[in-house]
């Protein structure tokens, strides 16, 4: 079953179209990535799938329901880590924990014990009863974490959890994001503008630009999609050097070779041609030490897929 | 099962424990909230008590003063038959004062007090950005504005009563020691206290919640219920002060007509108010 399913989704504010005809899924479980930079429409795509806005036109299915009209159903399946942490600042984590377990509906017998674990899983109890403002922000993010997932949602939106936060705080972020993934099972949609979180973290992941979705899927589909090839490495000993490189030369779909010493550089625009490749470069007695892929990162492909929709 | 009872009530109880407590460590909410109920229900009750239970009976300035303030009273049709059964002048004007010319303050207290915890926890939270999680909770629309409009009413409510109390204990603290006599409250207050007082509180937070949804700060939507607020508490209290009078049947139908106004403010706020517009204006 899908966690998320929308068609044309669409958007519109007074003159901007936020989010304009947005159509894709999210499967059950997975970690789904939604990238786009500042204004991209990431924020608002969030509120239409958890019901707080109303679509201009187009659907979504959340958790088989349907996000305005069963809002509050759905909402009490969901948790949110908005892009502030909007937490009360005058009240201490407990506070800040316990009443929201209560708008969530976690069991009352229940609250305290959860509000416990909780502050104690993202490292907070020795600081829980005291007021938030004097927290840092690594330990407020980790606060609003922590809250979003309080009553065991069954799909947790994280809105750039990592944006304002040093690179340490940020690898705990990640640890708990993959936690509540593997551990709990629950589906996460994390939207982000930082590529590397989301080629960590992420199983797919949809490109958004200017409300429109330019690119989806795994990130070696993505690198596809653009066109971008794979570059790999062989490593082979010193005699057999000029051998691999005439067999190389044979292979289709092969490109852009270099040599220096004993390492062979080159582009494969297909996988699967990896497999025949070795194949061939075995039955002609070539001693192979190491092949090692050098797939695009998501930052290539990002900037790619970029490039290419201002050409357009 | 009827309509209310298939609320969120545990949540919007959560909303208003979350703005009492929010509201009850805000020093600039907090202050004004207390310095007036001193002033008036203590300080201010005590020194006049004081003053005239110390003022020599043969003082011929201050019997004066008392005889044309009761001159004043009397062109006035009372059917208060409590203070026909004081016997002294300066009981009788002590009576007045506490049983009549207080009365405003206590119109004052909740309207001020309602209109302050309103500013703070609407605009005040889209301020502190707290208002976007709790969107994003099961509550309902419908529900989150319950509960926005209940935790000023209470507030005011909490503190409007302890006011009387405090009051209470004052005044009949005073009439006890000087005259023997208990007067505090009678039906009249009563009902200014259980019926007006919050009619008048839910008009004050009704404006300022009316108003906040045009500002962002708490500081603009405090300011914008002033100035409403303003001058209605200015005509009550010119009202009051100019008549002197007041008693069950008139706050019944001042109550009446408050919550009547309550109503209207009510509905004009649920028609605006809904999670994707207060969002809208937070950003
Ligand atoms: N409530 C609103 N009213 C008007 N415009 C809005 C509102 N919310 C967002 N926008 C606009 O919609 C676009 C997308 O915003 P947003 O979803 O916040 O992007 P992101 O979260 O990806 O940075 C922006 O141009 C923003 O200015
Ligand atoms: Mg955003």
């Amino acid at each position: 079953m899908h966690a998320i399913h929308t068609t044309d989704l669409c958007k519109q504010f007074n003159q901007t179209r936020a989010v304009n005809h947005l159509s894709f899924s999210v499967e059950e479980g997975e970690v789904f990535g939604f990238l786009g930079h500042n204004g991209a429409g990431k924020t608002t795509t969030i509120r239409l799938l958890n019901g707080v806005l109303e679509p201009t036109s187009g659907r979504a299915v959340v958790l088989g329901l349907s996000p305005y009209s069963q809002g509050e159903e759905l909402r009490q399946q969901t948790g949110v880590l908005t892009e502030s942490p909007a937490l009360d600042e005058r009240l201490t984590a407990v506070q800040n924990l316990s009443i929201f377990a209560d708008l969530y509906g976690v069991p009352r017998q229940e609250v305290k014990k959860r509000v416990d674990d909780m502050l104690g899983q993202f490292d907070l109890a020795d600081r829980a009863d005291e007021k938030v403002g004097g927290y840092s922000k690594g330990m407020k993010q980790r606060l609003a974490i922590a809250r979003a997932f309080l009553h065991r949602p069954r799909l947790i939106f994280l809105d750039e959890p990592t944006s304002s936060l040093d690179p340490i705080s940020s690898r705990g972020v990640h640890d708990m994001i993959r936690h509540i993934s593997q551990e709990e099972g629950a589906t996460v949609f994390l939207c982000t503008h930082n590529l590397t979180e989301a080629q960590r973290l992420c199983k797919r992941v949809a490109v958004l630009e200017k409300g429109q979705l330019v690119a989806i899927g795994t990130p070696h589909e993505l690198g596809a999609q653009v066109g971008m090839a794979l570059r790999y490495q062989l490593e082979v000993s010193e005699s057999t050097i000029q051998t691999a490189q005439s067999v190389l030369s044979t292979v289709a779909g092969v490109s852009e070779m270099t040599v220096d010493n004993q390492h062979i550089t080159f582009s494969i625009t297909h996988r699967e041609t990896v497999a025949d490749m070795m194949t061939m470069l075995i039955n002609h007695g070539v001693r192979v030490y190491s092949l090692v892929a050098q797939e695009a990162t998501l930052e290539d492909i990002y900037f790619a897929l970029h490039d290419e929709g201002n050409a357009s | 099962m009827t309509q209310w009872m298939k609320w969120n009530w545990r949540g919007i109880r959560a909303v208003i424990r979350k703005d009492l407590l929010v509201v009850f460590k805000n020093r600039m909410v907090i202050a004004p909230m207390l310095i007036l109920p001193i002033i008036f229900t203590l300080l201010l009750p005590l020194l006049v008590g004081v003053l005239y239970l110390n003022a020599p009976a043969d003082d011929q300035g201050f019997s004066n003063a008392v005889g044309e303030f009761e001159s004043l009273v009397q062109n006035i049709p009372l059917n208060d038959t409590a203070i026909t059964t004081l016997e002294s002048l300066k009981a009788r004007s002590l009576y007045l004062i506490y049983m009549y010319l207080f009365v405003p303050f206590f119109l004052m207290l909740p309207v001020m007090t309602g209109s302050i915890v309103a500013a703070d926890s609407f605009a005040g939270e889209k301020e502190r950005k707290t208002l976007e999680a709790l969107v994003h909770t099961p509550l309902s629309d419908f529900e989150l504005y319950l509960a926005k409009w209940l935790s000023p009413l209470i507030t005011a409510m909490i503190l409007t009563l302890l006011s009387a109390v405090m009051y209470g204990i004052v005044v009949n603290g005073v009439m006890l020691s000087g005259f023997g006599r208990a007067i505090f409250p009678n039906w009249a207050w009563l009902v200014l206290l259980i019926w007006v007082a919050p009619a008048i509180a839910c008009m004050g937070l009704g404006v300022t919640v009316w108003a906040s949804s045009r500002v962002s700060t708490f500081q603009e939507a405090y300011q914008a219920g002033a100035f409403v607020i303003l001058p209605i508490t200015i005509l009550f209290i010119g009202q009051a002060a100019g008549v002197i009078y007041f008693d069950v049947v008139i706050s019944l139908i001042l109550g009446a007509v408050v919550w009547a106004f309550d109503v209207f403010l009510y509905t004009l706020g649920a028609r605006r108010f809904s999670r994707g517009a207060i969002l809208s204006r937070l950003t």
